[in-house]
Order: structure tokens, then C-alpha cells, then sequence
């Protein structure tokens, strides 16, 4: 009997749920959304890209490691590292900032391995911009400064950071020769390479990016992931 | 089998449906949540652009990464699904409002990353799509109960 009442009272209750309920629900929910969306894009523009600031010129790399073009250390230490990397890609810079110095340390600076970098553009036009005016650096000698420089500057997606105008006043902040370094980014000379760099590495396996191979075979991006694959490397292993 | 009892398994088929549906979402968002704060290539199965997508500038609001706020979602619809079939009076009384509420506003915000994916960043995600239909499906799952609930009102 009691049962019944208490029933029936709840029946009652949810007759009396007219739909205003569900319009209030669903319009204070799609209010709710329209605020995060709102916060979404006031916090992505406090991000935007470093158009016109001071540049990030990151702590030059010590200048008794060897280095050839993309490769860094000693082209015949017995361990190769390759890495592709996307500059505009945020786990990229991470992994420059927090995996490699320590394997720079360690394996490279020791002769044990050596890094190769290959930089694709997954994530946009900015992206190739980036990878094409490595090149141009490397032209006069500073793509391993470029690479830092371009890491230490990243700030959002196609958003400017990397824009051409941008990227010349990164090789200018560096101390490159502007005038050649502009003249190579404007006539896009590298741009074809970048494109087929990036065709190659999706075509073989790459599926995003930073990908990380030890002597040919992909590793976890951690630096203690890195780490054994490297001395397992140099004790015999693959 | 009674009418009485047919009625019955009729009010809980859209709870044990939504119960099941947030298994699958509490993988799905897990995974992702898990690839952003791991800083691991999401595994995309060689389709479509994980990385991409979960690395985007779209893929956090003030720190808080999207993925986490799906997982927060399916881990209110398992907790209200459960709630409503344990016959939990507060739940019983109010739970389809609520879900409804939840499910618009869910339903809504994977629009909008949606329209970011195909739009803005011109690159899917499988798992954020599949994670976009569930909350779909959840918004489906809100309105039979509903019309069940209507039905049944005097």
C-alpha cells in the first residue's frame, strides 16, 4: 500500500516534468557549450604565434660534436638514431627539449650514435615553410641551429609563427646571411623536396609524428624507451 | 509474461542500451585521454590523421585536453545508466532530464570538433569520431527514454 503511494507520488511528480524542463536542460547545456567554445577560442588567441616578438634564440650546441647536414655526431658511430619530426608538431619540441639532450650526452657527444633528423610537413603549409627554411639554412651551414631555433620559437599552428615573413627574421636574429637565406625561402627551391621527403616517410611506415627509429626499428618516444633500445643497440642487439 | 512486467522491461531497455553504449565510450576517450598526457602517437590504424588532430591547437581548452572531457562524459552516462537501472529513486525521478541535458550539451560540443576535424584542420580522427557518434547515440538514447517516460505519464 505504502509502495503504491510512494509510486504514485513519483508519477506524479514526472507528470508535472512538462517539456519547459527538457528546453531549460537543453538550452542551459548548449549555453554551457557556447561558453567553452568561446574560452576555446579566447585561450587559443592569447597562444597565436610569435608574430612579431623578440626571437627565441636557443643556447648554441657544442661545437665538438660533428655534424653533416641532418646528422649530428659521428656519421660512422656504430648506432644510428633518425627521427621524423614535424617543427610545428608540440611532442616534436618536447622530444628535442627532453629525450635527446641527455642521448646528445650520452651516446652522441661519446661517439656511440649518431642522429639523423628528417623533417616532414604533416600539419600544414607552415609546417613545409619550417622543414624548406631548415634547408635554406643548412645552406650556410646552421641547420642544427635553425632546428633549435625554430623548436624554441614554436608557438601554435598556422597560425604565423612559421610564416615566411617570420622565418626570415628567425635567420636574421641567427646572424645568417639574409639575403641569400630570404632568396632561397621565396623561390620555394626546396619546397618539391619537402613534399617528396614527407610522401617517402608516410609511404614507409610513418604515421605520425616524432617518430623515432635505433638502427632502423621504431622505439617508444621516451627517453627511457631510447635509451635501452641505444645500449641493447651497442650490446649486439638489433 | 505480464503486461505490468513487458511495461517495465520498456522503461529500462534505453538505460541498459545506454549502459552498454558507454563501455565502448569509456574505451574509446580512455585511449585518448591516455595518447595526450602519455605524448604518444595516437594509433590510428592507418587511417586518418590521429596525430594531427591530438596534437592540433583545438585539442585543449585552458590545459584541459578534450579527450579528458570525454572520458568525464561516458563516465557520468556508465555512472547514470547504473544509477537508473539500481532503481535509485533521486535517478528514477530525474534521470532522463539529466541525461538529456548532458547528451544536447555532448551532442553539441562533438559538432563543433567535428566541424574543427573536417573544416579547420581538413584531417579525421577515427577514434574522436567514434567517440563523436557515441555521444550521438547517447542523445538518441535520451530522447526514446523520454518518449518512453511521456508515454507513460497519465
Amino acid at each position: 500500500m505504502t509502495k503504491r503511494k510512494s509510486g504514485e507520488r513519483r508519477r506524479g511528480s514526472r507528470s508535472g516534468r512538462t517539456g519547459w524542463l527538457y528546453a531549460a536542460g537543453g538550452g542551459a547545456a548548449l549555453g554551457v557549450v557556447g561558453a567553452l567554445i568561446l574560452l576555446a577560442a579566447v585561450s587559443r588567441g592569447d597562444n597565436e604565434g610569435n608574430s612579431g616578438g623578440e626571437v627565441f634564440v636557443p643556447t648554441p650546441r657544442p661545437a665538438t660534436v660533428a655534424r653533416n647536414a641532418q646528422v649530428f655526431g659521428d656519421p660512422a658511430a656504430p648506432v644510428s638514431i633518425i627521427e621524423y619530426l614535424d617543427f610545428q608538431c608540440p611532442i616534436c619540441r618536447r622530444a628535442g627539449e627532453q629525450i635527446l639532450p641527455p642521448i646528445e650526452q650520452e651516446f652522441i657527444a661519446t661517439g656511440k650514435a649518431r642522429l639523423e633528423v628528417r623533417p616532414i610537413a604533416i600539419l600544414g603549409d607552415e609546417s613545409s615553410y619550417a622543414a624548406q627554411s631548415a634547408q635554406c639554412a643548412e645552406e650556410q651551414g646552421k641547420f642544427w641551429e635553425f632546428h633549435d631555433l625554430l623548436f624554441g620559437n614554436q608557438a601554435g599552428e598556422n597560425k604565423g609563427a612559421f610564416s615566411k615573413d617570420n622565418l626570415k627574421r628567425f635567420a636574421s636574429a641567427l646572424g645568417l646571411d639574409t639575403a641569400a637565406f630570404n632568396s632561397c625561402l621565396d623561390s620555394g627551391k626546396y619546397a618539391n623536396q619537402v613534399k617528396q621527403d614527407t610522401a617517402t616517410a608516410l609511404n614507409s611506415g610513418v604515421k605520425g609524428t616524432p617518430t623515432i627509429l635505433v638502427n632502423g626499428v621504431k622505439v617508444d618516444n621516451s627517453l627511457d624507451a631510447v635509451r635501452v633500445a641505444i645500449t641493447s643497440a651497442l650490446n649486439g642487439g638489433s | 509474461m505480464s503486461i505490468e512486467r513487458a511495461r517495465s522491461l520498456t522503461t529500462v531497455a534505453p538505460w541498459v542500451a545506454l549502459a552498454l553504449l558507454a563501455v565502448p565510450g569509456l574505451g574509446a576517450s580512455s585511449y585518448l585521454t591516455y595518447s595526450h598526457y602519455a605524448d604518444e602517437a595516437t594509433i590510428c590504424a592507418g587511417v586518418g590523421s590521429c596525430e594531427l588532430v591530438q596534437t592540433s591547437s583545438y585539442s585543449t581548452i585552458t590545459g584541459v585536453p578534450v579527450a579528458l572531457m570525454g572520458l568525464l562524459y561516458f563516465i557520468a552516462v556508465a555512472a547514470l545508466a547504473a544509477a537508473r537501472l539500481l532503481r535509485i529513486p533521486w535517478v528514477v525521478d530525474w534521470g532522463t532530464p539529466v541525461l538529456f541535458t548532458m547528451a544536447i550539451g555532448g551532442t553539441a560540443f562533438v559538432t563543433y570538433l567535428t566541424y574543427i576535424e573536417i573544416f579547420v584542420l581538413e584531417a579525421i580522427c577515427p577514434w574522436c569520431v567514434s567517440v563523436a557518434v557515441m555521444t550521438v547515440i547517447s542523445l538518441c538514447l535520451a530522447v526514446w527514454a523520454r518518449a518512453i517516460e511521456a508515454r507513460e505519464q497519465p
